[in-house]
């Protein structure tokens, strides 16, 4: 189920809010959190009964192991759920995701013929995995507490954070479940809920899926586009790459809050970054922290002197390029990122004293660059679209990425309210004004965690919060997937 | 932040939107510009437009008792004229760029709901023998509006593009005084025609002639399925609708492409295993104009290689009306072999001199 669905937010959201407060009105705490575990489940199978069974006996046999890890204390026996339920996790997301990749690898190199699976990858099996990862590493570590299955199973299944994060710590999230005090409804957090959602759900509806039909008409014709239409094709790709995700994590925050669970934080304004670390640190920030905490410190960290660190940074980009897909653009991708911080770090460049402003932009236009990549479905394709960014020459925007924001319903009212004069004689305009207000919005606007803190119950939040749902819910046929499902 | 306040806000905040959502769905209801659920209003304008998303609901509202479908080529039919010709009370759901399957599915809807529908004008794509036989252009379809579940139906209700191209206009129409679109003027088009405009689109020099050009078991097995699974399988659910099905007179032009791919052979021999198949339903009546030289090679009937003017249009009704073309098991064989003596034998280059 999409979070941006008729269905989600006329019945599923609601019946959750109106089931679980209900079942802990009447202090039938277990029930509530079996019943908000019901629901996870129903939202999770919604599109497909097979990724549910997935998730069920992940969720199943991971329990099993944690449980193990801390009844024993014999220290063998805890090694050996440890490893098993490493390689159960990792097993399990190798089976489903990087298997084929491996194979057709394989296949290319030694000129074999070993058959591929051709499995469709469950929603959002990169997340729970690496939750459950940190749990079981966690248990052997002792820094697990006891666990019912049911706030287990509803520390991976939660459906705010199923399938595309944040990546939640269960020491972050259970306890909160635990806690009864969260159990009563709360208007301040319903307020402060329901605001981000609204502003999560424009991100994604509104801004996202926009840039994303102008982006895959660009992709579609990489061969016909000039210099001018790559940068602006990289540009949107890189508006969609934020506002889709960013706009599904304020959702998942928004109703996180309804439902008085606080989630971290996922995005920090990324492109107000002014260096490669800085960026990073803003970046799918709970990605980050987990390859901190589970790879980048086991391998020593920065304790081993600077060679060290910087090859420990490059393991750690290379490992989440890998992460975010099966496919040498995404493991390049990783590479390059990780390059680009190893150098920044290497030459201390992003201590020079350089305005703001500039170092903002180059961070911002090198890593759009480098999404570039991340956008494309083939190296080769990669390959083109750079050809045609430095050879394609300046000229005219590409006639059909204009035409299809041109055929927005908003572009079609503006055009007969009286703009149809401008919008003719410059075809480019409103794109163009769209991107840019776009960009100003990611360079200079608080994120919506800050304005979640900081909202004030006035007339004016009031329309925004309805203005921005009514906008998004008859925006909403056409429902595109989010960027971040297959990852 | 005080609770009390909070309660308040958040309650109208969901008041709001609860009223706005009820209050566009209830404009949605009542006018209704695809005829979801009900007939149009005599005391609104309609302006008929977006074939894939109005056909359907024409079908299941309007009164009538035939009915002209097809493709792009059926658009410019004027049912008015098919209703003084036939003495009927006639509906266009024309689906520009359709394959055989969404046609014959529409129908179909049609007909399992308007028992009264006993006449059925169907232009069969004379280029679509040689498809797949669920071959589909559009893959983005209003699904909601075609099945009977009212649940979908938020989709119908609560969407921007609605609101603003049917209901809106429909209601600056109707504030305007402007009537509605007409039957005759739905979906038509007034395109230049002409050499010219023909040669614009029609470039012989440039056909790709990497295509297939044999007829064997695997086309003659596609034909079969293409009109087997979709043209007979209506015909013969309904057997008290007589279907008038014909081949469209595509231009010369047509025929100067598969002679330049080398697919003639292939065409005609798939005609053949159509019309014979076609001809095995009683309540078919098949016309087939390739035989009308005059508007055929005529380059002023055309804009481009298929499709004519709205004249040829109201001829072929005339045809019809008249028994002009028709095929039947008796000079089916006679009319395809003159058909492959005279495209076989024309004299393309002539066209361009």
């Amino acid at each position: 189920m999409l979070f941006n669905s008729y269905i989600f937010i006329f019945l599923f959201f609601p019946l959750t809010l109106i089931g679980y407060y209900g079942f802990n009105y009447a202090k039938k705490y277990k029930a509530a959190l079996a019943f908000l575990i019901g629901m996870s489940m129903w939202f999770y199978g919604y599109n497909n009964i097979y990724y549910l069974a997935i998730l069920i006996v992940s969720i199943s046999i991971n329990y099993v192991l944690i449980s193990g890890m801390t009844k024993t204390s014999s220290r063998r026996l805890k090694r050996l759920f440890l490893w098993a339920g490493i390689l159960l996790n990792i097993g399990i997301l190798f089976y489903f995701k990087y298997y084929d990749f491996f194979i057709d690898n394989i296949n290319s190199a030694l000129k074999a013929q070993i058959p591929l699976l051709k499995l469709m990858l469950p929603l959002g099996i990169s997340f729970y995995t690496f939750q459950q990862l940190s749990c079981v590493i966690d248990s052997y570590k002792g820094e697990c507490e006891k666990y019912s299955l049911l706030e287990y199973a509803l520390y991976v299944s939660f459906f705010p954070q199923l399938i595309a994060g944040p990546i939640v710590y269960h020491n972050e999230l259970i306890p909160q479940f635990q806690n009864t005090d969260n159990r009563k409804i709360n208007f301040e957090n319903l307020s402060r809920g329901i605001y981000a959602f609204a502003l999560g759900l424009a991100k994604k509806v509104l801004i996202a899926d926009t840039f994303s039909g102008i982006v895959t008409v660009g992709y579609n014709n990489i061969t016909d586009l000039n210099t001018t239409s790559v940068i602006l094709v990289i540009v949107c790709y890189s508006l969609q790459l934020y506002f889709d995700f960013s706009g599904y994590c304020d959702m998942a925050y928004g109703m996180g809050y309804m439902l008085n669970i606080k989630l971290p934080v996922n995005f920090n304004s990324p492109y107000k970054a002014e260096s490669f670390a800085d960026l990073w640190s803003r970046w799918h920030m709970t990605l980050t922290r987990f390859f901190v905490k589970y790879v980048y410190i086991p391998l020593g960290g920065s304790r081993r002197g600077k060679a060290r660190t910087y090859l420990n940074t490059l393991i750690v980009f290379i490992v989440s390029g890998i992460w975010h897909g099966a496919n040498w653009t995404f493991i390049l991708w990783g590479t390059l990122n990780g390059i680009l911080i190893t150098v920044e770090r290497f030459t201390k460049i992003s201590s020079l004293k350089i305005p703001k402003i500039i170092k903002m932009t180059v961070t911002y236009s090198i890593f759009t660059f480098t999404c570039s990549l991340f956008r494309s479905a083939s190296v080769k394709d990669a390959g083109m679209l750079w050809t045609r960014l430095f050879r394609g020459g300046f000229g005219p925007v590409y006639q059909p990425l204009i035409d299809t924001f041109g055929d927005l319903t908003e572009m079609k009212f503006l055009y007969r309210a009286g703009l149809g004069g401008i919008m003719t004689s410059y075809p480019w305009l409103m794109l163009s004004l769209f991107t840019v207000i776009s960009l100003a919005a990611c360079f200079t606007l608080k994120n919506t965690q800050e304005k979640t803190a900081q909202l004030t119950l006035s007339n004016k939040k009031f329309l925004v919060v309805v203005i921005l749902m009514l906008w998004s819910i008859m925006s909403l046929s056409g429902i595109s997937e989010f960027l971040y499902f297959n990852f | 932040m005080n609770q009390q306040t909070a309660k308040k806000w958040f309650i109208k905040c969901i008041l709001t939107l609860v009223i706005s959502l009820t209050f566009i769905a209830l404009l949605v209801i009542i006018v209704d510009p695809y005829f979801h659920y009900h007939k149009p209003f005599s005391f609104l304008s309609y302006r008929l437009y977006e074939e894939r998303y109005t056909n359907d609901g024409i079908s299941r509202h309007f009164d009538f008792d035939a009915m002209i479908t097809g493709s792009s080529i059926t658009q410019n039919f004027k049912p008015s004229e098919m209703d003084a010709l036939f003495h009927a009370n006639t509906v266009k759901e024309s689906f520009s760029g359709a394959g055989y399957q969404e046609l014959a599915d529409n129908l179909d809807r049609a007909l399992s709901r308007n028992k009264n529908l006993k006449q059925v004008l169907w232009a069969v794509d004379y280029n679509g023998f040689l498809r797949e036989y669920d071959w589909a252009r559009y893959e983005e379809y209003p699904t909601y509006l075609y099945d009977d579940n009212p649940l979908n139906d938020v989709s119908y209700l609560f969407n921007k593009s609605i609101l603003y191209h049917g209901v809106l206009t429909n209601i600056a129409m109707t504030l305007a005084g402007a009537p509605s679109t007409t039957m005759d003027e739905y979906s038509s088009w007034d395109m230049e025609t002409g050499l010219e405009v023909i040669l614009s689109t029609y470039d012989r020099n440039n056909v790709n002639t990497d295509v297939p050009t044999g007829f064997g078991e695997e086309e003659y097995d596609m034909v079969t399925q293409t009109i087997t699974l979709n043209i007979l399988r209506v015909v013969n659910k309904y057997p008290d609708t007589t279907f008038y099905l014909f081949y469209p007179p595509f231009s010369i032009f047509y025929w100067d492409s598969l002679n330049i791919k080398g697919t003639l052979d292939r065409q005609l021999k798939a005609e053949k295993v159509a019309t014979e198949l076609l001809l095995t339903c009683p309540n078919v009546k098949l016309y087939n104009f390739f035989d009308q030289y005059d508007v055929i090679c005529n380059a002023d009937f055309y804009s481009d290689d298929g499709h004519y003017c709205e004249e040829i249009n109201s001829r072929i009704l005339q045809w019809i009306a008249g028994d002009t073309g028709l095929v039947t098991k008796e000079n089916y064989l006679e009319k395809l072999a003159k058909e492959r003596d005279f495209y076989t034998n024309f004299d393309y280059d002539s066209l361009y001199e």
